[in-house]
């Protein structure tokens, strides 16, 4: 049966926004990094615009979303670096060390595989469209990166991000996302990069934040300092 | 709790299912209370249940309906339906369909929520909190909120003396869920509006919000349902009531004779996806006019008038 006019709007650019805004206290599923650490006392600064959606099976939903993020990373170690990532309404800290480098010595073929782990979380304070609640995240992953050229790499990541849902309306939810990485790192100039990444996850278990599947795409601009 | 009081309180054994809870200010203490139960529109939280009932949603506003209500001495419970998933705060009930008819309103509806037994523990949480008049509970709300109330009235009737759905009807019922009131009988007043965009008057596939492809009961079906539950005739008297506010909306009173129970249907000609004397929440492009043909006063005269024996 054919629904209305009125219906087949959907959402209109305002109603979109406010869910993006309202999505943003769902945690972060991005990376836009590669497996090639940061030498000792390096600083990269990047900032990132992501777009994408959450499916929830049971509730038959699919909603959009969109964040933005700005990090700052910095080698603490000959194969280590530590980070910290603000996005929209969360915060994250995240540790990167590399395990495995085989990239040439003029850095224009290679080869390389990091561990990362990321926490963080958000909490929103029940104002507006905003719920009131704590999100707690922990993320793992491993990263292998090829280096094509002196200014490309291609990056694929499998990633596991379990979360800790805390409404202030009581109870608490968790959830288990499975997934991968994929994205490329450009270097524009001597300094400047450009990161086009794609991330698809799938919830393992649990219901947070949905139960079923998130996918964001976006890119991100970085700097070395 | 104190005379004049608000707690936001939890369901034990419900994720983020609050509830707030106001006691009227002249209460005593220790007298049972007549308790009402508003119940917000899809996509809406425990806030926006009273809100939508404010003139201009002005929530300080002493016509509103948790105020009118708590005037007269009633305990009001805003409670919030399931969150969406990943917006927690969009929230819905489970209040029927899903077969030939629109599973409304969406997320709670579809995944199976069991808000029945999530009534009986608020509602045990409010008696284990204040002391409720057991012949005095009643039951409205906006859109989602006006059928989880129907479907509420048909599988707790020994519970509720009186429901006022608005903008939402008998989606539970009409779809074929459990309706049997097994002797008892509950009053209705329906009210809706005769140009609502989002839950059409006679029925179809108009929405607003969520949409499944199926269509939404009509309030014809909804009425017929009750008239027959409640043991009325099928005669019925129709009025039209005199014009409060001249702005472009009428109310025609329909009331059923021979029941065991009230049931009557308040048409707003005119009007939309609203609350009489309320808020057009979404600007009257989307969700239609609002009628001032009635008042939450009136709507608060009815809840008096309807004790179980």
């Amino acid at each position: 049966m054919r629904t209305s006019a009125r219906s087949r709007q959907g959402l209109r650019p305002r109603a979109l926004a406010s869910l993006a805004v309202a999505a943003a206290g769902c945690g972060s599923v991005t990376s836009y990094h590669s497996a090639e650490t940061l030498p000792r006392g390096r600083w990269h600064l990047q900032a990132a615009l992501s777009a994408g959606a959450y499916k929830d099976t049971p509730q038959q939903s699919q909603t959009p979303s969109a964040q933005l993020e700005l990090s700052a990373r910095v080698g603490v170690a000959s194969h280590t670096d530590l980070g910290v990532k603000l996005y929209t309404l969360g915060a994250e800290a995240s540790a990167r060390h590399r395990l495995f480098d085989g990239t040439d010595a003029g850095r224009r073929r290679g080869f390389a595989v990091a561990l990362t782990a990321a926490a963080g979380g958000v909490r929103t304070s029940g104002q507006g469209s905003l719920p009131e609640l704590d999100l707690l995240q922990a993320r793992a992953g491993v990263f292998a990166t090829f280096r094509r050229t002196s200014c490309l790499t291609f990056t694929v990541g499998a990633v596991t991000t379990g979360s800790l849902l805390v409404p202030a309306g009581g109870g608490h939810a968790t959830g288990l996302l499975g997934g991968g990485v994929v994205n490329l790192d450009w270097q524009l100039s001597q300094r400047w990069h450009l990161v086009p990444e794609l991330s698809i996850h799938r919830s393992l278990t649990g219901e947070v934040p949905v139960d079923g599947a998130v996918a964001q795409a976006g890119v991100a601009l970085g700097f070395d300092l | 709790m104190t005379a004049g009081s608000r707690h936001e309180c939890e369901v034990p054994g419900w994720l983020d299912r609050a509830f707030s809870l106001e006691v009227p200010a002249a209460w005593d203490g220790g007298s049972s209370l007549p308790v009402l139960f508003v119940f917000h529109g899809g996509g809406g939280n425990r806030q926006s249940a009273n809100r939508v009932s404010c003139p201009d949603g002005d929530t300080a506003a002493p016509a509103c309906l948790a105020a009118t209500a708590l005037a007269r001495g009633y305990a009001v419970v805003t409670p919030d339906g399931t969150g969406g998933r990943p917006l927690r705060d969009v929230r819905t009930w489970n209040a029927g369909g899903g077969r030939a008819l629109q599973c409304v309103s969406g997320p709670a509806c579809k995944s199976g929520v069991d808000d029945l037994r999530y009534f009986d523990d608020l509602l045990a949480q409010v008696a284990g909190t204040i002391p409720v008049d057991p012949r005095r509970v009643y039951a409205t709300g906006l859109s989602n909120g006006g059928a989880i109330s129907h479907r509420l009235a048909c599988q707790r009737p020994e519970q509720l003396a009186a429901i006022a759905p608005v903008g939402g009807a008998n989606e539970w019922a009409d779809d074929g869920g459990a309706c049997d009131l097994a002797g008892s009988a509950v009053a209705v007043r329906q009210l809706h509006g005769s140009a609502d965009p989002c839950w059409p008057y006679d029925g179809g596939t108009q929405t607003c919000l969520q949409d499944d492809g199926r269509p939404k009961t009509s309030v014809a079906t909804t009425m017929e349902g009750w008239r027959v539950r409640n043991r009325c005739s099928e005669a019925f008297t129709e009025r039209g009531a005199p014009v409060l506010v001249d702005d472009g909306t009428t109310l025609v009173i329909r009331t059923y004779t021979g029941c065991a129970a009230t049931t009557e249907l308040y048409t707003l000609q005119g009007g939309g996806h609203t609350w009489p004397s309320g808020w057009a929440y979404f600007g009257q492009a989307r969700v239609g006019k609002v009628s001032h043909q009635t008042s939450n006063a009136e709507l608060l005269d009815f809840f008096d008038a309807h004790v179980r024996p």
